[in-house]
C-alpha cells in the first residue's frame, strides 16, 4: 500500500502547489499557474467559456493519458494540460470526464484514481479507488462512480471523499451511467468468466434519495454508454462482438411503471443535444480491413430517425466516413460537434463542424484515443 | 491446388533423391567391403585455426559457457542482448518473460534449438528464453540468417535466424569414468539456484548423464519510479519465482561410428507477474505455472564420405496455467488454461560429390495440437511439412549456398473455421569469399526469403484471431566482411567483423483496433536495415592474458505500410539506433577479472516518435571476479559477481523496471 502513500503525499503536495500558486497576479491580471489572462484559475466561469478539455485515453499499460484544452473561439490548444500544470501524469488509461459545478471530474480506470480538477488543470482533490473506475455521474454536490467488480461509489464532489459505497451487483463490470429525475442508472455490461466473457444486457436502478439498489430493466446485450434526455435514458450497447450474432444497439429506456426498451438504430457512438441523439455507426469488413462509418440522428421529440449524415460533404468527412469513430461530442453552448478517430497508434485528431454539418477546423490532441470532451 | 501440384512435384523429387541416396549407400558399403581401411598414423598438423565465424557465409556470434560465465551475466536474457543485431524484450525480474528477435524482423522470425532440435510454441510463435539457465549450456550461436550447416531440420533452415543452445556435454579424463558437478548459486532479491550434474562413462561407446537444478527468488527489488516531476523509490512486488529443469540423457556411439544421443526434458515453473508499473496501483496478483516436457532423440551415421544421414523425432509437451484474481471476474479469478503438444520427425541427408560439391535434402514432419480456454475454436491440429533442399559449392577461396524451402501447412478443428491450406517455396542463396589466400579477409553476402506462418493465437484467440490472415513474407539481404588475424606475438587472435543488411517484411501480422475491437491483420509494410559490427581479441604476455570483444549496432526500422500516418518511417518501438557491449577480461594465475558494459540508445517505447514517448538512454555495467583451485581430485570455482554496479534504473520494455544493483556468487566443485 505504499502507493497509496505515494499518491497521498503527492496530492498534498499538489494542494500546497497549487494554493500557492493558483492565485491571480494583481498586477498582471495573470494566473500564475496557468498563465491565463484575467481572473482566479478556479472562480469566474466566463474566463473559462470558451475553453474544450478533451481527455486522451492513451494507451493501455503506458501511463500516458492526458489532458488537451482546446480553446473554441481563437481554436488555441494547449497539450498535456495536467501534467503541466501538476507535475505528476494523470495516470494510465483514461475513462470519463464529466463538467460539474464549473469543475472537472475525471476517472482513469488503470489508474484506478477519480480527479477533481479546477478549470484551469490544477488538480484539486482525488480519490483512489480498490477496483476500475468507468464512468461519471453527478447530482447534489455528490460524484457517482462505477466500478468493475458492480459497485458505485458516492464522493464528495470538492473533497473527493467517500461517503457511501453500494455493491449493485456481484462480479459484473459496470459502465456508462445516467441520472434520471432521482434515479442513476448504470449499465451492467458484462463480467468476465472464469472462461469466457459474459455479456450482460441490464440498466441497474439506483434511488439517490437512500443510494439503494432498486430495480433491473432489459436493454440490449453489452450496454456501456448511458445519456439522459427529456426523461428517457439512451443506452448505447455494444453486443457481443457478433459472437452469438449480437451487435450495436441504440436504443432508450422510457422509465416509469413499466419500463421499456425501444430500439432505435444500430450505433458504436453517441452524443444529445437539444432533443437529438447524434450517432456514428462504424463498421470493419474484416475481409478487406475497411471501416465505414455513417452518421445519423434520432429525433427524441417526434421518435424519427434520420440516416442522413448531419455532417455535410468535405475533405473531413470524406476521411471520418473510412475511419472508426472513438468520440462524438456537441458543444452544448452552440451546437458544433466535435468527432475524432481512433487507430490507437496516431495522435488523435479532432474535426469541429458547425451545426449545420459545417466542416471549421481539427487540431491533434497530443495523446492517443481522444475519447471524452467537456465544454465549459 | 496449386500447394497439390508442388506437393506432388516434391514428392518426386523426394523419391528420386531417396532411390539415389539408397544406391549410393548400397555403393558405399560396397566400397567399404571391398577396400580394405587402414589406420595410419596420426600427423600433427600445425595451422591458424580460424574462428568459425570467420567462414560463415550468412553472419554468426557463438559465446562459450566460460564466456558467459566470466561476463557474470544475470541470465540467457542478459547475454543475448549483448550480442549485435538482437533486440530482446525482457519484462524484467528473474521470472519475467523474455524474448529475442534479431534484426527487427520479429520474435516469430527467431528460431530457438536446444541440441539441434528446434523448440515450439505453436501458440505464441516465440519462445521464453527465460526458462533456459547458463548453467545448463555449453555454448550458444546466433546465426543471423540461415545455419551453415547441411544436415540440420529443415525448420532451422526456412527460419528467419536460428539461436542455438547447446546444452553441456560430459567430457572425460582418463582417470575416471564419471564426473560429479555440484554448484550453488545466490544472490540479490532472494535468489538461490543449486545444480547437480552427474555423467557416466559406460563402456567405450556410451554415456549416460543426468542434470537437476532449482531455483528460488522472492524478485523483489527496489527501482525508482518517475512519475514527470516526481521520483520515489519503490519495491517491485509479486516478482517471485520457484523453477525446476531436470534432464536425463544417453550418448551412443556404435562401432559403425553411427552416434546416438536421447534425451528427456522436464521444466516446471510457479511464478507471478508484477504486470506493468502503473501509477497509484501495486497489488498485482497474475500468477503463471508451466510444465513443460519433451523427449528426443537424434541418429548420425555417416555411410561414407559421400554421404551422412542425420534424422531425430522429438515429443513436447507444454502446459500453461494464467490466474489472475479480483472483482470484476466471475467467483473472483480468471483463469487460461493451455496445452500443447507437438510430435515433430527431421531426416536430412547429406551428399558431397567431391571436395567441391555438397547437397543436402532435409524432411520435417511436424503435427501440433492446442487446447485451451482462450479460443473460438476447440482442439486445433496442424500438420507442417517442410523440406529444405540445399546446394553448395564449397572451395578454398569461395563458398556459394544456395536452399529451397518448401513449407506446407493445413490446419483441423473440432469446430469453428479454419485458415485454408498454405504452401509455399522459399529460395535463399548465400557466398562467402576470400579475395586472396594472402589476405586474411573474407567477404559474404546472402539473400533470403522466409514465410511465418501465423500463430495459434493469432489464428483463433478469443474475437482477437482472424482465420483469414496470409503469413509474413519477409526478405533478407546482407552482406559482411571478415577480417581475423593469426596468432602473432602477443596477439594470439584478432578478428573484426561488419555486417550490413536490408529487410522487408510483407503481410506483418499485427493487431489493428477498430472502434472497440482488435483483430490480427496482414496490415503493415517493414523496413529496417542496419549495420552490425564485432571485434575479438586475445593477448597473452606470459601468464598473463587479456581477452577484448566488443558488439556494435547501427539500425533503422521503421513502419512503411501509410504514407499518411503520423508514424510513417518512424523508428519501430524499443529499437534503438546505436547500441553496444564491450567486454575484457584479465586472466592470471591468481584470479580472472571481467568487467563489461552494456550500453543503449535512446529509443521509443511507441510507434509515435515524439519525444513524451522516449526512453532515454542507459549503461549496464557489470564486474565479474572468479578463481578455480585445482586440487587433486576436484576443482572449485568461486565466482562473484556485481550487477549492475552503477545501479542504472531502466527499463528494456516501458514500466517493466529492470533490477538496479545486485550481487551474485557462485561455487561449483567438480570432480
Amino acid at each position: 500500500m505504499k502507493y497509496r502513500k505515494l499518491f497521498y503525499a503527492i496530492l498534498c503536495m499538489m494542494a500546497v502547489n497549487a494554493g500557492l500558486t493558483a492565485c491571480v497576479d494583481d498586477e498582471e491580471g495573470e494566473c500564475l499557474t496557468c498563465g491565463y489572462q484575467g481572473n482566479d484559475c478556479s472562480d469566474t466561469p466566463s474566463d473559462y467559456e470558451n475553453h474544450v478539455f478533451i481527455l486522451n485515453q492513451g494507451s493501455w499499460g503506458t501511463i500516458d493519458a492526458s489532458l488537451c484544452r482546446y480553446n473554441s473561439a481563437d481554436r488555441s490548444v494547449t497539450h498535456n494540460l495536467f501534467s503541466t500544470k501538476n507535475g505528476i501524469s494523470l495516470g494510465d488509461t483514461g475513462q470519463d470526464m464529466i463538467f460539474y459545478n464549473d469543475q472537472v471530474y475525471i476517472t482513469v480506470s488503470g489508474g484506478r484514481t477519480v480527479y477533481h480538477v479546477g478549470r484551469c488543470g490544477i488538480l484539486k482533490a482525488a480519490y483512489h479507488a480498490t477496483a476500475e473506475v468507468r464512468s461519471l455521474a453527478a447530482k447534489d454536490g455528490k460524484i457517482y462512480v462505477s466500478c468493475y467488480g458492480g459497485t458505485v461509489l458516492k464522493l464528495d464532489a470538492e473533497t473527493m471523499e467517500k461517503e457511501a459505497e453500494l455493491q449493485v451487483v456481484e462480479n459484473a463490470n459496470l459502465e456508462g451511467m445516467a441520472i434520471c429525475g432521482n434515479i442513476l442508472y448504470v449499465a451492467k455490461s458484462h463480467t468476465q468468466g472464469e472462461n469466457n466473457p459474459i455479456y450482460h444486457n441490464t440498466l441497474e436502478a439506483i434511488d439517490l434519495t437512500d443510494f439503494r439498489h432498486i430495480g433491473t430493466y432489459q436493454v440490449a446485450v453489452n450496454p456501456n454508454d448511458v445519456l439522459e434526455m427529456d426523461g428517457k435514458v439512451y443506452v448505447l450497447s455494444w453486443g457481443d462482438y457478433a459472437l452469438n450474432g449480437y451487435g450495436y444497439d441504440l436504443g432508450y429506456l422510457t422509465p416509469g411503471e413499466t419500463p421499456s426498451y425501444t430500439s432505435v438504430c444500430p450505433a458504436s457512438k453517441m452524443a444529445i443535444y437539444d432533443h437529438t441523439v447524434y450517432y456514428a455507426y462504424s463498421e470493419t469488413d474484416w475481409s478487406t480491413y475497411t471501416t465505414t462509418t455513417s452518421f445519423g440522428s434520432y429525433d427524441a421529440a417526434t421518435g424519427t430517425l434520420n440516416e442522413t449524415s448531419f455532417l455535410k460533404p468535405s475533405d473531413a468527412t470524406t476521411l471520418l466516413s473510412t475511419s472508426s469513430i472513438y468520440m462524438i461530442e456537441v458543444d452544448p453552448h452552440n451546437g458544433d460537434f466535435y468527432i475524432a478517430a481512433s487507430d490507437y497508434q496516431n495522435h488523435s485528431v479532432v474535426y469541429r463542424f458547425d451545426h449545420e454539418g459545417n466542416y471549421l477546423t481539427s487540431f491533434n490532441t497530443g495523446g492517443i484515443n481522444a475519447c471524452q470532451a467537456i465544454f465549459m | 491446388m496449386s500447394h497439390t501440384v508442388s506437393f506432388h512435384t516434391r514428392g518426386w523429387m523426394l523419391a528420386l533423391w531417396l532411390m539415389a541416396g539408397l544406391h549410393q549407400v548400397k555403393a558405399g558399403n560396397i566400397c567399404s567391403d571391398s577396400l580394405r581401411s587402414r589406420q595410419i598414423g596420426e600427423v600433427g598438423v600445425e595451422a591458424p585455426v580460424l574462428p568459425h565465424h570467420a567462414l560463415s557465409s550468412t553472419g554468426e556470434q557463438s559465446l562459450s559457457f566460460k564466456d558467459m560465465e566470466t561476463h557474470g551475466t544475470r541470465d540467457l536474457a542478459d547475454v543475448l542482448r549483448r550480442l549485435a543485431g538482437t533486440q530482446v524484450k525482457d519484462y524484467g525480474g528473474i521470472g519475467g518473460l523474455k524474448t529475442i528477435s534479431v534484426r527487427n524482423m520479429g520474435a516469430a522470425h527467431t528460431a530457438v534449438c536446444y541440441d539441434g532440435l528446434p523448440v515450439s510454441n505453436c501458440q505464441a510463435g516465440q519462445v521464453d528464453i527465460g526458462r533456459f539457465a547458463i548453467d545448463d549450456l555449453e555454448g550458444l550461436t546466433l546465426y543471423n540468417g540461415q545455419a551453415d550447416r547441411l544436415l540440420q531440420p529443415a525448420r532451422l533452415t526456412a527460419a528467419g535466424a536460428v539461436l542455438s543452445l547447446q546444452a553441456a556435454r560430459p567430457t572425460f579424463n582418463d582417470t575416471r569414468n564419471y564426473r560429479l558437478s555440484a554448484q550453488c548459486r545466490a544472490g540479490s532479491f532472494g535468489e538461490v539456484n543449486p545444480s547437480l550434474r552427474y555423467a557416466q562413462r559406460i563402456g567405450s561407446q556410451a554415456v549416460a548423464y543426468g542434470y537437476a537444478n532449482f531455483m528460488r527468488a522472492d524478485g523483489i527489488y527496489p527501482f525508482e519510479l518517475r512519475n514527470i516531476l516526481q521520483v520515489t523509490q519503490e519495491r517491485r512486488h509479486n516478482s517471485d519465482i520457484r523453477q525446476g529443469h531436470a534432464e536425463i540423457g544417453w550418448l551412443q556411439t556404435f562401432r559403425d561410428s553411427s552416434r546416438l544421443d536421447t534425451k528427456i526434458y522436464g521444466f516446471l515453473s510457479e511464478r507471478g507477474l508484477p504486470g506493468a508499473v502503473i501509477l497509484y496501483v501495486d497489488d498485482a496478483q497474475e500468477r503463471l505455472r508451466n510444465k513443460n516436457a519433451f523427449a528426443q532423440t537424434t541418429w548420425h551415421k555417416t555411410f561414407s564420405p559421400r554421404w551422412e544421414l542425420q534424422s531425430a523425432a522429438k515429443y513436447t509437451y507444454g502446459w500453461e496455467l494464467y490466474r489472475d484474481f479480483g472483482p470484476s471476474y466471475q467467483n473472483g479469478r480468471l483463469t487460461e488454461k493451455t496445452t500443447q503438444q507437438e510430435g515433430y520427425i527431421t531426416v536430412a541427408a547429406a551428399f558431397h560429390a567431391n571436395r567441391y560439391w555438397h547437397l543436402s535434402l532435409a524432411e520435417d514432419g511436424a503435427l501440433n495440437t492446442l487446447e485451451s480456454n482462450s479460443l473460438d475454436v476447440a482442439q486445433p491440429t496442424r500438420f507442417t511439412n517442410q523440406a529444405a533442399l540445399t546446394g553448395r559449392f564449397e572451395a578454398r577461396r569461395l563458398t556459394v549456398t544456395g536452399t529451397l524451402v518448401h513449407t506446407y501447412v493445413t490446419e483441423h478443428a473440432v469446430n469453428g473455421k479454419l485458415p485454408d491450406d498454405l504452401s509455399h517455396l522459399s529460395p535463399s542463396l548465400s557466398l562467402s569469399f576470400r579475395p586472396s589466400a594472402h589476405l586474411p579477409v573474407r567477404f559474404r553476402a546472402m539473400y533470403r526469403n522466409t514465410y511465418r506462418v501465423p500463430t495459434f493465437n493469432e489464428l483463433y484467440y478469443r474475437r482477437l484471431g482472424f482465420t483469414a490472415l496470409k503469413p509474413e513474407n519477409a526478405n533478407q539481404l546482407g552482406g559482411g566482411i571478415t577480417a581475423y588475424m593469426p596468432p602473432h606475438g602477443i596477439v594470439r587472435q584478432l578478428s573484426l567483423t561488419a555486417d550490413g543488411y536490408y529487410n522487408r517484411i510483407r503481410d506483418k501480422i499485427v493487431a489493428i483496433p477498430t472502434a472497440y475491437v482488435w483483430r490480427m491483420q496482414n496490415f503493415g509494410r517493414v523496413r529496417m536495415y542496419g549495420i552490425d559490427a564485432t571485434a575479438q581479441t586475445s593477448l597473452q604476455y606470459r601468464n598473463i592474458g587479456l581477452d577484448l570483444s566488443a558488439s556494435y549496432t547501427w539500425q533503422k526500422a521503421f513502419d512503411a505500410t501509410d504514407p499518411q500516418s503520423q508514424n510513417y518511417r518512424d523508428q519501430l518501438p524499443y529499437t534503438p539506433a546505436h547500441s553496444g557491449n564491450v567486454g575484457t577480461t584479465l586472466r592470471t594465475p591468481w584470479v580472472d577479472i571481467n568487467y563489461s558494459v552494456l550500453a543503449v540508445g535512446r529509443r521509443y517505447f511507441h510507434q509515435l516518435n515524439l519525444p513524451q514517448y522516449r526512453m532515454d538512454r542507459y549503461e549496464d555495467h557489470s564486474l565479474t571476479v572468479g578463481r578455480t583451485v585445482a586440487f587433486p581430485h576436484c576443482r572449485l570455482t568461486l565466482t562473484a559477481s556485481l550487477l549492475n554496479l552503477t545501479n542504472a534504473q531502466y527499463s528494456v520494455v516501458k514500466n517493466y523496471p529492470m533490477p538496479g544493483r545486485s550481487y551474485r556468487f557462485t561455487a561449483r566443485m567438480e570432480l
